[in-house]
């Protein structure tokens, strides 16, 4: 089966979706039988540590295939050599920590990310200047990627997430290390990712769910525990007027998916 | 500090790389053949076998493995933190340091188990030598020092195997000049001490203090180059100084001229373990009694073919033992396991008086232009029943030629060839 | 910028490439003064060492460019990275090949440079072997680690190498030239490896 382009465009079929996942390192269960759809805008991926975010993210971005269960990407199952090159084309990835050569500039190194993504060498010079323009970092293309702030760097990182404008973008902790003023910037630029992509990001930040995403995944122990909207999850907690929408409404639903599974925080 | 330590041993690469050396190490010292092997048998050398594999192998592998520990803090950005922690660098190097070193002292002392185990199930007595191991043991520790400065100093993907390539490329270097002192401060000892020598315990033990105290001192300099770090304090100059001490002790020391400088002559022995069959005795030092059963066939064979012959030598004495007196022949055993007829071989080698100083052999035409004692020894080695080198035709239709002489005429050309060629005079015409 | 370029350039193979031309010129100088040479471990031929000695240095110098900074990156690439390792691969094997045959212009012996381009085969499979079971960092381990003895050990006492000693076997046995080529097809075909979490918490 080939990649369906239109499926990230719009209407009912996910960009993603993962069915039955189980996913197991040695002894340990990272993701036992998650199901989950992941549709256009943003979704956040909720959940203490260790609970299998980078696991499934590990999933989504095609790194590694599940024990048991199946992951469609596009339209297409995570199979077969030819499936899995065009879906890496349309998807993009932004790592925990990720690794740069220090000395290439930013230019370089988003460049770098748009061939290794495939992006015909003809719109390359464009896509590049397009992805620095988005994060705002045209300024600095010609500084090297070892003299960039962490903040920069982080912005950097999601232009080479973003340079072959792809239909899903997976974004793990992506404000972890910003400082209050970029980490507002960073929301906006995530909501207007997510008006033209799935983006599905792992988070520890409630308020950043709150601004930023229309649908929420909470994982426990491996296990999906709530899937829904801000409003939903704000939902779940005792007392919620049900119009509050900010980040302790987020916190104070996620912390009763987590009482109610018995899960330590 | 020691969970910090055993943290360190346990989630670093020294373990696995010292544990791949190792694997190595007890590889060739159990793959080792008994009867063509140079050590196993004989307590000096187990331990210098050891030691030079220590040294060479081992510690050159895991002074790369420190250097590359060492550049950790800078490849993964936690130097920054690292090097403004209270606690000094001096106090950092010396947990890498400790942790390689733990882990290479473990597999060593394997390694010398082995080794030990394999001399003792030859050897018939129980004298392990420790001097050199020690030696080893500490030269490794500065390697491993070198290895920890120079990757917190230079953190670099080359650093690690430049380190590596730079104590092999010392080893080899100092083999090429071996009468330099300065190759005292690295000492990779490959000797051949067979029961004549004994390690030099003293100069052996200077020299480990030299490496302990220098492996030491050496893990102060990137806490005194480096500006962010905690310097050491004062007491960083206790090993300094007690390596300049010891290092200045072993360059200025001499050995007497044709001794070598890690090893003295052994004592003699009250009494030398000898076997004696008819005419012939053959005497070992004490430690190599396990080669009297060889020394008795040996003495048999040499007997019957030389025993009675007027002119041949008949009380031999092993390398290094004093002569019984000016007829006595020096036994040389350059292993420590040696077969009957070998050792048959080598008794005869000596029967025959050795040529005057300055004597150039006589060329025997008859035999193809031969020196005669060629044809002497040949006639020997034949009545004893060893195998004779092969040198032509010609000499061996010779050969044939003198054995098919009866047993007296043989006798006495044999008596006065042993004399012509202890007066450096040509043998007489062999019978016919 | 030409994507090959920034590969390369990723991998500090300039780097590589410049102190491994330096090791070779030295070699070449090694190779045209004859030398006295003691005996050291039984090792009289003096064109053994040339043979062993650059060709390691070069897969040590060369392996360290095995290391991907982007690894995590080219994990989920659509590019077919496979291929271009392999391809890096062939490239270093080239530029080792080369480099240890280098000193045949300056009088190296052609049957110690054959040995030499077979050792620098055997030796960069051997360290991108080693790259693949121990982490690119260790790169250098496995050809350190079997270079050690084959000089102190790899010669019997009747100055024939050990069988396990291959890199100082003469030119053409082909025993040596099996397992050079051995170690070289072995590397080339390891399946690859997501990257490791020292690598990737690497600047």
């Amino acid at each position: 089966m080939s990649v369906d382009s239109h499926t990230t465009a719009g209407g009912s079929a996910p960009t993603a979706n993962v069915e039955g996942a189980t996913v197991r390192y040695k002894t340990v269960v990272a993701l036992d039988g998650v199901h989950a759809d992941f549709h256009p805008g943003t979704t956040a991926l909720l959940g203490p540590n260790g609970a299998g975010k980078t696991t499934l993210l590990s999933l989504l971005s095609t790194a590694r295939q599940p024990d048991q269960g199946a992951v469609s990407l596009l339209g297409a199952p995570v199979r077969g050599r030819a499936n899995v090159r065009r879906v890496r084309e349309r998807i993009g990835v932004l790592p925990q920590s990720f690794g740069y050569y220090p000395r290439y500039t930013v230019r370089e190194f988003v460049e770098y990310a748009a061939w290794l993504r495939r992006v015909p060498s003809t719109e390359r010079a464009g896509r590049v200047r397009e992805a620095l323009g988005l994060v705002e970092l045209e300024r600095y293309a010609d500084r090297r990627m070892g003299a960039l702030s962490g903040g920069m760097l982080r912005r950097a990182g999601i232009a080479q997430a973003v340079v072959n404008r792809p239909a899903l973008v997976l974004l793990d902790e992506p404000t972890v290390g910003l400082d209050p003023a970029q980490r507002i910037g960073f929301r906006t630029l995530i909501r207007a990712l997510g008006e033209r992509s799935a983006v599905v990001m792992s988070t520890h930040l409630a308020e950043d769910v709150a601004q930023v995403c229309d649908h929420i995944h909470v994982l426990l122990e491996g296990r999906m525990r709530f899937t829904g909207s801000a409003a939903e999850l704000c939902a779940e907690a005792d007392g919620h007027d049900g119009t509050t929408l900010d980040g302790s409404a987020v916190e104070a639903g996620y912390l009763a998916v987590v009482g109610r599974n018995g899960v330590p925080v | 500090m020691r969970r910090v330590l055993l943290t360190e041993m346990r989630r670093g690469e020294a373990g696995k790389v010292a544990l791949l050396a190792g694997a190595a190490g007890v590889w060739y010292l159990l793959s080792a053949d008994v009867a063509v092997s140079d050590w196993i048998g004989w307590w000096n050398q187990a331990s210098i076998k050891v030691q030079v594999f220590g040294v060479i192998v081992m510690g050159s592998l895991m002074s790369a493995t420190a250097a590359w520990t060492a550049g950790r803090a800078r490849r993964t950005r936690v130097d920054a933190w690292s090097d403004t922690a209270p606690r000094g660098g001096w106090s950092q190097a010396l947990l890498l340091w400790a942790a390689a070193w733990l882990w290479s002292l473990l597999v060593y002392a394997v390694m010398a188990a082995v080794a030990f185990q394999r001399t003792a199930a030859v050897s018939e007595v129980t004298a392990p030598v420790w001097s050199p191991l020690v030696l080893g043991a500490a030269m490794t520790g500065l390697q491993i020092a070198a290895g920890v400065c120079a990757g917190t100093l230079l953190p670099s993907r080359i650093t690690a195997p430049a380190m590596g390539v730079l104590w092999y490329l010392v080893f080899v270097v100092l083999a090429f000049l071996p009468g330099l002192s300065l190759a005292r401060l690295f000492p990779a000892l490959d000797e051949h001490w067979d029961a004549t020598f004994q390690p030099h315990t003293a100069r052996l033990l200077v020299a480990a203090l030299w490496c302990a105290a220098a492996a030491l001192a050496v893990l102060a300099l990137p806490a005194l180059l480096r500006r962010p770090v905690f310097s050491p304090g004062p007491l960083a100059a206790v090993p300094a100084v007690l390596a300049l001490a010891a290092g200045g002790v072993l360059l200025t020391v001499r050995a007497p001229v044709g001794e070598p400088f890690w090893a003295v002559r052994a004592e003699q022995p009250a009494a030398p373990v000898c076997a004696t069959e008819g005419r012939v005795r053959a005497c070992l030092w004490p430690d190599d009694r396990h080669l009297l059963p060889q020394a008795r066939d040996a003495a048999r064979a040499v007997d019957r073919a030389v025993g009675a012959l007027p002119g041949f030598r008949r009380d031999f004495r092993q390398t290094g033992l004093r002569p019984a007196g000016p007829d006595s022949a020096e036994l040389p055993v350059y292993r420590p396991v040696l077969d009957s007829a070998t050792m048959t071989e080598a008794m005869l080698g000596s029967a025959l008086p050795p040529r005057p100083e300055g004597c150039a052999p006589h060329m025997l035409r008859e035999t193809g232009g031969y020196p005669d004692a060629f044809l002497v020894e040949a006639v020997v080695n034949s009545r004893a029943k060893l195998v004779t080198p092969y040198y032509g035709d010609q000499f061996a239709a010779v050969l044939e030629r003198v054995l098919a002489t009866p047993a007296a005429d043989q006798d006495r050309w044999l008596s006065a060839a042993a004399d012509a060629i202890g007066r450096c005079r040509p043998v007489p015409a062999p019978p016919r | 910028m030409n994507p090959v370029l920034a590969f390369v350039r990723s991998r500090d193979l300039p780097r590589a490439a410049a102190v491994s031309l330096v090791l070779a010129l030295a070699a070449a100088v090694f190779a045209g003064t004859r030398v006295e040479i003691p005996d050291f471990r039984y090792l009289v031929d003096y064109g053994i060492p040339v043979a062993a000695v650059a060709p390691v240095a070069h897969a040590i110098v060369l392996g360290t460019t095995l290391h991907s900074p982007m690894a995590d990156l080219e994990h989920t690439a659509a590019q077919p990275m496979a291929l271009f390792r392999r391809l890096h691969l062939l490239a270093l094997t080239a530029l080792a090949a080369a480099l240890s045959a280098l000193p045949v212009l300056f009088g190296l012996p052609v049957d110690v440079a054959a040995a030499s381009v077979r050792n620098a085969v055997g030796y960069v499979g051997l360290a991108a072997i080693s790259a693949r079971l121990f982490g690119s960092g260790l790169a250098w381990l496995l050809p350190l680690g079997t270079f050690g003895p084959t000089l102190l050990l790899g010669v019997a006492p009747d100055n024939t190498p050990e069988w396990w000693a291959w890199s100082i076997h003469p030119p053409y046995a082909s025993g040596a030239l099996a397992a050079a080529a051995l170690l070289w097809l072995a590397s080339l075909l390891l399946p690859p490896a997501p990257p490791r979490a020292e690598d990737r918490a690497e600047a």
